[in-house]
């Protein structure tokens, strides 16, 4: 079974709220993800996330890949 | 002569300790309410207590006598609500604007121009008239002095240094083993070099020398009691432009210093990259920078900074009220934008 990808797109979000709408947009999806039916792909544009946002993720026990796909834009896959 | 030194210096210090701690009052405030990350918040707190205990001995010993923020009713109720309204568009506050701006980041030096506008707009400009109105007209004193906490209750100030003490003792106890993000991070082994100027600072390392860089203000007896008179500075620079001369007092040379360290900082731990921000950021960056500068000057020269740890330590009634609706404003507003959705 593949896991759906749901796409979330934060270019020109700054922080904190990159993090709060993330948080956010993971407790909104919190089902899917547990059953791994889902996986959150966030494209952000604001550099802190790069730090902030698998460390806090982390903490919940979500696995976080981070990619930088151009300049300063990053794509992060949140998934358990 | 010796001003300008000391001020710059000064600057330097707290440019160079913002950006290794990434410290942010705004994001320390809303990773309180969001996040499990307490870093920020512990720092703040380690901040508060070197300050509050430095001043009072310093005041007590006769070296450098308290100089609390006058308590103006009107000024420090409408200039903190402009402020925590300008916090929240722009994300960042008077620390975290300079801090991201001197890593790189364009967007906030755009911000940092918009507290340039807005210190100059209230300070000498068309709003001057307003600024005027809220403040000396709406002071408020206790026994014709300015009000502080201690008067107001009438106790020696040492007594309300212990108990203040202990509740933040107390709290950082309770806020113990979690500081969020290093706890994440591999316990490999770093020479003193890398960890001093690489890695992220811990709370007690980062609050400890917020702390102590204010003290050094305090005991100069040049800043305005403690750091602040930042957007004084910008609010200057701004005015450059027209007037063609650049007053090099505290104020000009504590930006300047911060600008180097903070700069310094960066690079020294390869961090620092110039990154341009997305066009529809930029008119919340500046309002939220224009915003900030026009509250800072209306709450009597109060930015969080100069509220939070310069005198509501020194127990000025006028900082505590700012501060109260200061966060009280920001998470109103995180509030409606975010939290209400939940139920």
């Amino acid at each position: 079974m593949t896991a759906e990808i749901i796409k979330f797109n934060l270019e020109g979000e700054i922080c904190p709220y990159t993090l709060i709408r993330t948080i956010k947009k993971v407790e909104e999806l919190k089902e899917g993800l547990e059953t791994k039916e889902k996986i959150l792909e966030v494209i952000y544009d604001h550099p802190p996330v790069v730090d902030n946002i698998p460390a806090e993720f982390q903490k919940r026990s979500f696995q976080v890949e981070v990619r930088e796909i151009g300049t300063a834009k990053w794509r992060i896959i949140i998934k358990k | 002569m010796e001003i300008v030194w000391i001020g710059l210096i000064v600057g330097f210090l707290l440019g160079f300790v913002i950006q290794r701690g990434f410290y942010c009052f705004y994001v320390a405030l809303s990773n309180l309410v969001f996040t499990k990350d307490y870093r920020l918040i512990k720092a703040t707190i380690w901040a508060f207590l070197v300050t509050m205990i430095g001043f009072h001995a310093l005041h007590s010993l006769g070296i450098q006598p308290m100089d609390p923020k006058t308590f103006f009713l009107g000024g420090s109720i409408v200039g903190a609500i402009i402020f925590g309204i300008g916090m929240v568009l722009s994300g960042s506050c008077i620390v975290g604007t300079p801090m991201r701006a001197w890593r790189g980041q364009v967007g906030y030096m755009i911000s940092l121009i918009g507290m340039g506008i807005g210190g100059w707009l209230t300070i000498w400009g068309p709003l001057k008239p307003i600024r005027l109105a809220l403040q000396k007209p709406t002071e408020v004193f206790i026994d014709g002095k300015i009000a502080t906490l201690d008067r107001l209750l009438g106790i020696n100030h040492w007594i309300l240094v212990i108990i203040v003490a202990a509740l933040l003792i107390w709290w950082l106890f309770k806020l113990k083993g979690k500081e969020g993000r290093e706890e994440l991070a591999e316990k490999e082994r770093v020479s003193l070099w890398n960890s001093f100027f690489k890695k992220l600072w811990s709370p007690a390392l980062l609050g400890i020398s917020l702390g102590i860089t204010e003290i050094v203000a305090f005991a100069s007896g040049k800043s305005p009691a403690g750091l602040g008179g930042f957007i004084k500075g910008y609010g200057q620079y701004f005015r450059s432009l027209f007037t063609g001369e650049l007053p090099l007092g505290w104020p000009v040379m504590e930006v300047t210093g911060i600008m180097i360290g903070a700069v310094l900082a960066a690079v020294l731990a390869g961090e620092f990259r110039i990154i341009w921000p997305s066009l529809k950021r930029i008119p919340r960056l500046f309002f939220g920078g224009l915003l900030i500068g026009m509250g800072a000057v209306l709450a009597v020269g109060g930015c969080n900074v100069a509220h939070l740890i310069s005198h509501v330590p020194q127990f000025s009634i006028g900082s505590i009220v700012s501060m109260f609706f200061m966060i009280g404003t920001a998470y109103l507003m995180l509030y409606c934008q975010f939290l209400r959705k939940k139920s």
